[in-house]
Formats: structure tokens, sequence, C-alpha cells
């Protein structure tokens, strides 16, 4: 679970081209889901949010219905998890005030009020959900922790706005 | 190779462009935050990368362990042992600890991430013990590679 799939029977030396085209197919699924369904999302957190959405929890595999159509599923569901893996590489990167800009960006572009959706992560911390399976500890407790910072910050923005800032809960 | 192996399996941690204490020490962080003006904010960042710092030293130290552990299970059975590279492995071992300890202890009653001056003198020390660490890797004739934290 959580591991590329293409990784999991090695190729030998014969097999080494079919593996060479799998790859291919793999790099060509990313670069089809960047362009027709990840581009669309205007904030990394949104884009995590999509991808960590396309894994099904029980089994852990990926797995979305275009894509699929168009590739195999094992190629989908490996691209699908390339593109999981450099989102969630690509968050952990962010500077913190880069990343309450684009978490901002992601909880005002939810149909959910942005107050209230603010009060949901912060209570029911989705965010823990989002990450890779096969993400590392240190990177996974990083990610959570960057993540309880911003929507603090955000949190004290709202109240800010509401007139009730300085020294409140965060 | 044996050892490169057990290495490979026992560690999952990922290689990213910046490594875990650049960001968790980023002093542009904790400016942001302080400019935020609020000082339940500005604890509870200090508190998230307190948390961090200690979990990022305790896995650095679980692995220089396993190095040395891994290392003395490679040797165990060869004739040649150079009593020389093994004094300089304990050395550095002893070396790691004691800063170690020191990190651990700095971090874990200090928690001193809202002073620059602290923040630098940990990232110095903790760039010392990924060195002592890689140091040791050598040391055990080990493969580079087996550097998974940096």
């Amino acid at each position: 679970m959580g591991g590329d799939p293409l990784n999991t029977n090695t190729p030998t030396s014969g097999d080494e081209s079919v593996a060479e085209r799998l790859e291919s197919d793999v790099e060509f699924a990313v670069q089809d889901l960047n362009r027709r369904t990840l581009a669309t999302f205007d904030s990394l957190v949104a884009r995590l949010v999509y991808l960590s959405s396309t894994r099904d929890y029980n089994s852990g595999v990926y797995y979305h219905d275009g894509l699929a159509m168009r590739f195999q599923p094992a190629v989908a569901g490996a691209a699908l998890l390339r593109c999981h893996r450099s989102t969630v590489s690509a968050i952990l990167e962010l500077p913190l005030p880069d990343l309450v800009d684009d978490l901002d960006r992601y909880l005002t572009s939810t149909a959910e009020e942005r107050d209230k959706a603010l009060g949901s992560w912060q209570k029911l911390r989705a965010y823990q959900m989002l990450v890779p399976a096969d993400l590392d500890g240190l990177s996974v407790d990083l990610f959570i922790s960057n993540m309880k910072v911003a929507l603090a910050v955000l949190r004290l923005r709202v109240q800010s706005g509401n007139g009730a800032a300085g020294g409140s809960r965060v | 190779m044996r050892c490169e192996l057990f290495w490979a399996r026992a560690t999952r941690v990922r290689c990213r462009r910046t490594t875990f204490f650049d960001r968790i020490f980023n002093t542009a962080d904790l400016d942001y935050i302080a400019a935020q003006g609020c000082a339940p904010l500005a604890a509870l960042l200090a508190n998230e990368r307190r948390h961090l710092a200690l979990l990022w030293l305790r896995k650095i130290k679980s692995e220089a362990f396993a190095i040395l552990a891994a290392h003395r299970n490679a040797v165990r059975h060869h004739s040649d042992v150079r009593q020389w590279s093994e004094l300089r492995l304990l050395l550095h071992v002893a070396n790691f600890y004691c800063v170690y300890l020191a990190v651990y202890a700095f971090v874990k009653y200090r928690g001193a991430f809202r002073l620059h001056a602290s923040v630098r003198s940990l990232r110095t020390l903790c760039e010392h013990l990924a060195q002592m660490r890689s140091l040791m890797i050598a040391d055990a004739g080990l493969a580079p590679s087996w550097g998974a934290i940096r």
C-alpha cells in the first residue's frame, strides 16, 4: 500500500523495454493530469485535497475515472500517486506566509463560508488524512505542524476582522 | 552490501531540496509569526518547532546507533579489524552523543526558537550532528547513501 505500483515488480534486463514504456506512460499520464485537472486549481492545498480524495482509504489505491479510461488503471494510479507526492513535497517547501496564503485561497474557494470551513479544519483536523501513505514520519509531523500554525494564523485574521484580535485564543 | 540493504529497509526518509532542520529553524517563519503580534500564536509556533526539533534529534540519534549496530554486526566475524579506524569511529560516536545530549537538553528546556542568536547556534550544532553522522557512516565503511536523514 502506498508504494509506487510500477516498483513492486523489479523488471529484469529482458523486461527493461516494458518498464521504460510503462514509465513513459506514467509520465504522459502525469502530464495529462496536470494539464487537464490540476492546472484548474489555484492553490496547492486544493490540489492536495483533490489528489488525496482519489485514494481509496481502505485499499490505499488511487483511482480516477477519466485517467483510467485513457490509460491502464495501474498507470493512472501511479500517476496520481506521483502527483500526490510532488504536491505534498511542494507544500512542505513552502515558507509559512505562503502556506497561509495558499490555505486561505483554498478555504475561500470552497462552497462553505470561510469561517465555517476554517472551524471544521481546526476541529476535525482533516489535513492529517491528506498526506501520501508512504510519507516519512518527520515530514508528516512537519506537514501537520505547519497546517496547525497556518490555521491558527487564519483564525487570528478572522478574529481581527471581527474586532476580537490580540491575545485571543488561536 | 548487507548493511546497505538493512539501511535501505530501515529508513524511509525521503530526500528533499531543503533539509528538515533548514525548514524547522527557518527564521523567516519566526519573523512572520512575530509580526502577527499575537503571543499565543508565537507560543504555538515555538512549541511546534520544539516538538519537531526533538523528533528530528531522536531520529538522528537512532540512525547513529543503527549505524553503529550495523557496523558491529559487519565486523563481528572479520579478522582484519583495524584498531585505529575502530577507535576513530568510537571517538566520533562519543563526540556525536555529547553534542546530541547538549542540543537535546537545550531544545527541551530552553526551547529557544524565538531568539535568532540561539537559532543560529542550534543550527550550527545540528549541522555538526549531521556531519558527525556522516563521519560515522564513513568510519563504519558504509555507502554515503546511508545518510537518509539530512
